[in-house]
């Protein structure tokens, strides 16, 4: 590019820019002087002009007209308290606050049942126990053999004992031995 | 640069930023009707749900009271809420499935680049104002918030190069190559539903 003078392709890059006021004075002066020149380019630079103007008109908002006293209490207010997020299409009406608890009298029904509740829990699970250990087996009833036990010398004992009174005792049979 | 954002009544909104500190909800109340108006008009070319406007310019006012000690006051008061004011906005559109930063750019473009080079003429003089504005507010609702941002921010707003790409973090080359492709993106538009405002038509 020599000084002062441009050709189209170093001009059109520069178009928006200069539109749009960002061009320096040394970068505009020869932009300028090449749109004077450059039918082609000065008609774009003409479409860019003519695109502009769609945006020259903007739709009028209507403000509600309590907004900003609106606004400025909710922010006295506490400030975090939004305005209800609204639908894209409806007005959703705000959602009953959850029903408060009326006066202390309901509150205290309210703990004592849960106490009660508590205090059955606590009754029950002390019951369970109890009948649980109640119920267990003895280590005497766990036994494998069901008779009592005794020592070898007993049970020799307790042989001679059966055998003393079986030979004492008179023995209704007939005999074929004759006194 | 950034023009529109320059106040001269800068020092009478830093004495209502003061006095709202000290806790005048009149104060407060002056700041929010000064600035209504450009702010549901801000917002009005995202959405034309009156509803949603009117909520997301509250959520603005009420972010901006939060945050209002932080309010640096070498940035003009509406510069600073009207920056509040676009991310609410954009977060709001996020949330609603569209997604305005994210998409780097549309590869749809690529299918027409014809409408690079599509000339469009100035709406026509017959046509009331409201009836340019209806055309050009449908036309944006069509493309994707990138480019719909940008057009805003530079088109209604006349906002700097320079504030746009402070606003969206991004750096002034890709405001330049952002807002070209919106264009050529809105004369298609444009000319699909009015080929009457073709250049030759």
């Amino acid at each position: 590019m020599t000084m002062g003078h441009i050709d189209c392709s170093d001009a059109r890059p520069l178009v928006p820019s200069y539109l749009d006021g960002e061009l320096s004075e040394a970068q505009a002066g020869p932009l300028r002087r090449h749109l004077l020149d450059c039918q082609a380019c000065r008609a774009g630079a003409q479409s860019g002009k003519n695109l502009k103007r769609w945006f020259a008109a903007t739709e009028p908002v209507a403000v509600p007209r309590d907004f900003a006293a609106r606004v400025a209490r909710l922010a006295f207010e506490g400030g975090t308290v939004a305005a209800p997020v609204l639908s894209d299409f409806e007005l959703v009406p705000a959602a009953p606050p959850p029903r408060p608890i009326r006066g202390a009298d309901e509150a205290k029904i309210l703990k004592f049942v849960l106490r009660l509740t508590v205090a059955a829990a606590l009754v029950a699970l002390l019951a369970s126990v109890a009948i649980q250990s109640l119920r267990r087996p003895n280590t005497a009833e766990l036994r494998a053999d069901d008779r009592p036990t005794m020592s070898l010398d007993q049970a020799v004992e307790r042989l001679k004992q059966i055998n003393e009174q079986a030979a004492t005792t008179p023995v209704s049979a007939p005999t074929d031995r004759k006194p | 640069m950034g023009l529109p954002l320059m106040e001269p009544r800068s020092a009478e909104d830093s004495s209502l930023v003061q006095e709202t500190l000290a806790g005048s909800q009149a104060s407060f109340q002056l700041l929010v009707e000064r600035y209504q108006d450009r702010l549901f008009a801000l917002v009005r070319h995202y959405t034309k749900d009156p509803a949603l406007i009117e909520d997301i310019v509250q959520e603005t006012f009420l972010k901006a009271f939060r945050r209002l000690e932080s309010f640096q006051h070498e940035s003009s008061f509406y510069t600073w809420i009207y920056r509040i004011a676009v991310n609410t906005v954009l977060d709001v559109m996020k949330r609603r499935g569209r997604s305005p930063v994210t998409a780097v750019e549309d590869p749809e473009l690529a299918t027409g680049p014809a409408a690079v080079d599509a000339r469009v003429m100035a709406p026509d003089a017959r046509l009331q104002r409201e009836e340019i504005a209806r055309i050009t507010h449908a036309v944006l609702s069509e493309l994707p918030e990138i480019f719909r941002t940008v057009l805003v921010m530079r088109e209604f707003e006349e906002m700097a190069y320079q504030d746009i790409a402070d606003m969206l973090g991004i750096s002034i080359g890709t405001v330049e190559s952002r807002l070209f492709r919106a264009r050529a993106r809105f004369k298609e538009k444009l000319l699909q539903r009015h080929p009457e405002f073709g250049e030759g038509a």
